[in-house]
């Protein structure tokens, strides 16, 4: 929501109406689309939990008799894959594999970020240079080519998927967090409370990580979207989830050599993937907006 | 007596803000003849700024926007006027100078190119011949070294300097109307007498009508031939700057020009009018100054008309010529 | 602003120069970060180096066999010349890399730098491609967006941006493929056919792994542009290029442009990494021969050093790109060209 009536290029200033003292869980409650990817989470969170009780299948049952078919055949609202097991209730299946993995690849970012981005805003002198030197480094290198080297010398596994992906977006956590911290450095509150010498770690608690915790929020939404992203390329490739576990990503592999016969079987794990990635930007985005400008520069 | 090149009758500009229709601007007349320059006074936020805007078709033609009344100039329309030929006008027979020089010329081209750019789409000559005639205004406005600086950056120019390229750009295609926005307020107050004697000479030498927006009396009195008073959107007073500053008509006038420091004379307090003009949010139903006035009394609650009150004089104070009874000896 | 020999001011007549001069500030700050990249480059291959520590158990013994006696273990690894110490193995890797030998492969029994240079022109042809759809794209969807914002126009780019940012490229690619090689039997589904064997063949093999790769990156760039473009007109300067009687349109496609294009030149250089990393898995989906599919394929095979070619090949691309872009974007800013 803007401040100011959008002016013609640099004219006067026009009036404004003067701004509303709301509080951030109201302004949240103001983003329409924020709510939406809200709402969209939870109910794949809530699939995710309790998806076994409305799943219709087993969703690693087969049947032979019933390969193959499409959407909106009898008993199968999805259809069925090359295995005869209904799509709906893998995708059901999958929505907890998916959330799982994408839980283990952002947390494990985010501790690495985290710890790293405080140690370097905080501590600074030669600990930054050398945590931001290796950060640039892995930067360089092009994320997802470098999960699958990792992925793939460590052994298929998801957990070594995960590991890898949070060697590779850690750097990017580290900076936002970094980031934050400079800024808040320099305020003189922190600086008042050095001066009348509050120890270390009450001034990281109380001053600091107020100030990071809100834009490291936003980045937490945007990034779990980017892990499920990477997560379904893995899985894709057969570095990441391994069978009989399927994520959607993992879903899409099998998928594709009947994509000809059976397009709804790459349609729909996809469109799960982007749905769920979308809520996330929604989310993060209105998260970013309510937050308001005086946290960090 | 010519007729007026620039005619302004009953304008209004209005803003939408959260659902409200705000007007900005309401209630704004005056007129300029070739050759005068009408100073345009008023305190920040009074809407001089936009009602400037306004004619040159940056505000009120938007969503959230809305005019209307009268503004022509010589003879068109301007509020109906298409973009096109509005486009055709700007920079070419009205030009418009603006605040602040700092930051009104591209940092990314050089100097002469924005002067001739300017030309070339009015005049449609050859790009050499526009950089000609580019070079030229510079000289006119009076930058040293002019063939040599229009092939330098606006970086490289000081504050006082830019502001002469900005003349310069907008005297280059001879408009008859030069419309010049608060144009030494943002420049150190050395400067300030500089560039409005060059303003001065280039009306003298070009014939230029120039209405002359500042919140600055003094500045009035320097270079102005008339003047018309703006408060809360509206114009309260326009009239000959002699006689105006001699006699003023309207409370807010008179306040005006008690508060101008003065140099020499006696010595005395400054004055200065207590509290603060309203945002359009909080315009009053009658006189919009009666809040802030000292002999405001009932009938100042009725709405307000800018009457003509011959001389070539007008008026928007309800209690004319009583409340100058009022004002102590 | 740093010394520079040339007088500077408005007494500085005669001596102006008609081009632009890098200040001796500029050529240090690209000296500066031509040292940072040696730096990183060398940390880089020290990292793709020890990616052969993270293979678990005894590489001698995978090759070997389970089974294999003590003595054949022995005589593979010092044949490997696993048997050095760390240091002295990353060194000579090094000093081989140097001269561009990057071993061999250990599936196809060639030189590591032969199959890269095999594999590398269908990844360009996709990642060039792939990039030049997302510029075009995504600056003149942006520019779009910036002029009308706040409208219905606006909004909808918004919306189809954030599609292009949340959708996996290789979902993308097959969603195309569906669309285009079947349900309209347009573009082949997989494969590739070299530039100089049969151009238009080329381009229909590559059109749709480019534009599947483009979108996310076209996306990101869509809303930088529209980010900085926006600003940009609200700037004092816009106001004054119409107030000489400019049109939108005009004071839109070169006043804008031409100071935004920086930051999105920026932008451009720094989205390589992400390019590259979106292709390889574009690549699989699409059959296409190039790096991508190689390195998926090694590391199903176990082919540590073709991996590890491949990795430190694009990272050092990626390297390159940056600092290029640094120099670009030192070299654009008009304020550092003049002195």
């Amino acid at each position: 929501m803007t401040q100011t009536v959008p002016a013609p290029a640099g004219a006067t200033t026009l009036p404004v109406a003067p701004p509303k003292r709301v509080g951030f869980l109201r302004r949240l409650a103001q983003q329409k689309l924020a709510i939406a990817g809200l709402i969209t989470l939870a109910v794949v969170v809530l699939v995710a939990l309790f998806g076994s009780l409305i799943s219709p299948y087993n969703p690693d049952v087969t049947s032979l008799g019933a390969v193959l078919l499409p959407p909106g055949s009898p008993g199968y609202l999805l259809g069925t894959d090359e295995l005869g097991r209904d799509l709906l209730s893998r995708l059901i299946s999958g929505t907890q594999v998916s959330l799982v993995a994408a839980l283990q690849g952002t947390s494990l970012t985010v501790a690495i970020g985290v710890t790293l981005g405080l140690a370097a805003g905080f501590f600074r002198g030669w600990v930054e240079k050398v945590i931001m030197f290796v950060t640039d480094v892995l930067m360089s290198f092009p994320g997802i080519l470098l999960a699958i080297a990792i992925a793939g010398i460590l052994g298929p596994s998801l957990n070594n998927a995960m590991i890898a992906l949070g060697i590779v977006l850690a750097p990017g956590a580290i900076r936002l967090v970094r980031g934050s911290v400079l800024g808040v450095r320099e305020e003189t509150y922190v600086e008042a409370a050095r001066s009348i010498g509050t120890p270390s770690g009450q001034i990281l608690v109380r001053h600091i990580l107020p100030n990071v915790v809100p834009p490291l929020i936003v980045y937490i939404a945007i990034l779990a979207g980017q892990v499920m992203l990477i997560e379904a390329g893995l899985s894709f490739i057969g570095v990441g989830v391994q069978p009989p576990q399927a994520s959607w990503g993992a879903m899409l592999s099998s998928s594709f050599a009947y994509i000809d016969r059976a397009p709804w079987l790459a349609v729909f794990p996809g469109l799960m993937i982007a749905i769920s990635v979308f809520a996330l930007n929604l989310l993060g985005d209105g998260i970013r907006d309510s937050i308001g400008k005086k946290v960090t520069r | 007596m010519t007729d007026p090149i620039l005619e302004v009758e009953d304008l209004r500009t209005e803003i939408q803000i959260d659902g409200r229709w705000l007007p900005v601007v309401d209630g704004v007349t005056y007129s300029v003849r070739p050759g005068e320059t009408l100073g345009l006074v008023g305190e920040s936020g009074s809407g001089k700024s936009v009602s400037a805007m306004t004619l040159m078709g940056f505000v009120g033609r938007r969503r959230g926007q809305r005019l209307s009344g009268h503004a022509s100039f010589r003879g068109q329309d301007l509020l109906g006027m298409s973009e096109r030929d509005l486009g055709k006008m700007r920079g070419n027979d009205i030009a418009m100078v603006f605040q602040e020089p700092m930051t009104s010329l591209d940092p990314s081209f050089k100097v002469g190119n924005q002067i001739a750019e300017g030309i070339r789409l009015h005049q449609g000559v050859s790009r050499d011949e526009a950089m000609r005639l580019a070079i030229e205004a510079m000289d006119k406005v009076r930058i040293p070294n002019a063939k040599v600086r229009a092939d330098s950056y606006p970086h490289e120019f000081s504050g006082g300097m830019r502001q002469r390229v900005l003349i310069a750009m907008a005297i280059a295609n001879n408009p008859a109307l030069l419309i010049a926005d608060e144009p030494t307020t943002a420049l150190d107050v050395s400067v300030q007498a500089q560039i409005l004697t060059l303003l001065a000479e280039m009306r003298d030498e070009l014939g230029l009508a120039m209405i002359f927006i500042t919140h600055n009396m003094g500045v009035v009195a320097d270079i102005c031939d008339r003047v018309a008073v703006m408060y809360a959107g509206q114009i309260i007073e326009t009239g000959e700057v002699r006689e105006t500053f001699a006699d003023p008509q309207h409370p807010y006038t008179e306040r005006l020009l008690a508060s101008m420091p003065r140099l020499r004379g006696e010595r005395r307090q400054l004055e200065w009018i207590p509290g603060t003009p309203p945002g359009p949010a909080g315009f009053a139903e009658g006189c919009r100054f009666a809040p802030r006035c000292t002999h405001a009394r009932d009938v100042c609650l009725e709405p307000t008309t800018l009457l003509e009150i011959g001389g070539g004089r007008a008026n928007r104070c309800t209690r004319d010529v009583e409340w100058k009874e009022e004002v102590a000896g | 602003m740093t010394a520079t020999p040339t007088a500077t001011g408005p007494q500085a007549a005669g001596k102006r120069r008609t081009h632009p001069k890098l200040t001796l500030g500029a050529l240090r700050f690209i000296g500066l970060r031509f040292g940072r990249m040696v730096l990183v480059f060398v940390m880089a291959t020290l990292l793709v180096f020890s990616l052969a520590s993270l293979v678990p158990g005894d590489p001698a013994i995978a090759l070997a066999g389970e089974d294999a006696d003590p003595a054949t273990v022995a005589l593979i690894r010092s044949e490997l010349g696993l048997d050095r110490p760390w240091a002295v193995q990353y060194l000579s890797w090094l000093g081989g890399l140097l001269t561009g030998d990057l071993g061999d492969s250990l599936i196809y029994r060639a030189p590591v730098t032969e199959l890269i240079a095999d594999r590398f022109p269908a990844s360009l042809s996709i990642a060039v491609s792939a990039m030049i759809l997302a510029v075009v794209g995504g600056v003149l969807v942006g520019m779009l967006a910036a002029a009308f914002r706040g409208r219905i126009a606006d909004r909808v780019t918004t919306v189809l941006s954030t599609l292009g940012i949340v959708t996996p490229n290789f979902w993308v690619g097959m969603i195309l493929i569906l669309l285009f090689s079947f349900a309209i039997p347009l573009f082949p589904a997989v494969g590739y056919t070299d530039f100089t064997d049969d151009p238009v063949d080329w381009l229909a093999h590559i059109i749709l792994p480019a534009i599947a790769l483009a979108l996310a990156v076209g996306a990101e760039l869509q809303r930088q542009t529209r980010s900085s473009v926006s600003d940009i007109l609200t700037q004092d300067y816009i106001r004054t290029a119409r107030a000489q009687g400019l049109s939108r349109g005009r004071v839109l496609w070169t006043r804008a442009l031409k100071n935004g294009s920086m930051p999105v030149v920026t932008v451009i250089g720094y989205q390589m990494a992400g390019l590259l990393g979106g292709s390889v898995v574009v690549e699989k989906v699409f059959n296409i021969p190039g790096l991508g599919t190689l390195a998926i394929d090694s590391v199903v095979a176990k082919d540590l050093p073709v991996l590890q070619g491949i990795v430190l090949v694009t990272t050092v691309i990626v390297i390159i790109v940056n600092f290029l872009t640094d120099v670009l974007y030192t070299v654009l800013n008009p304020k550092v060209r003049v002195s």
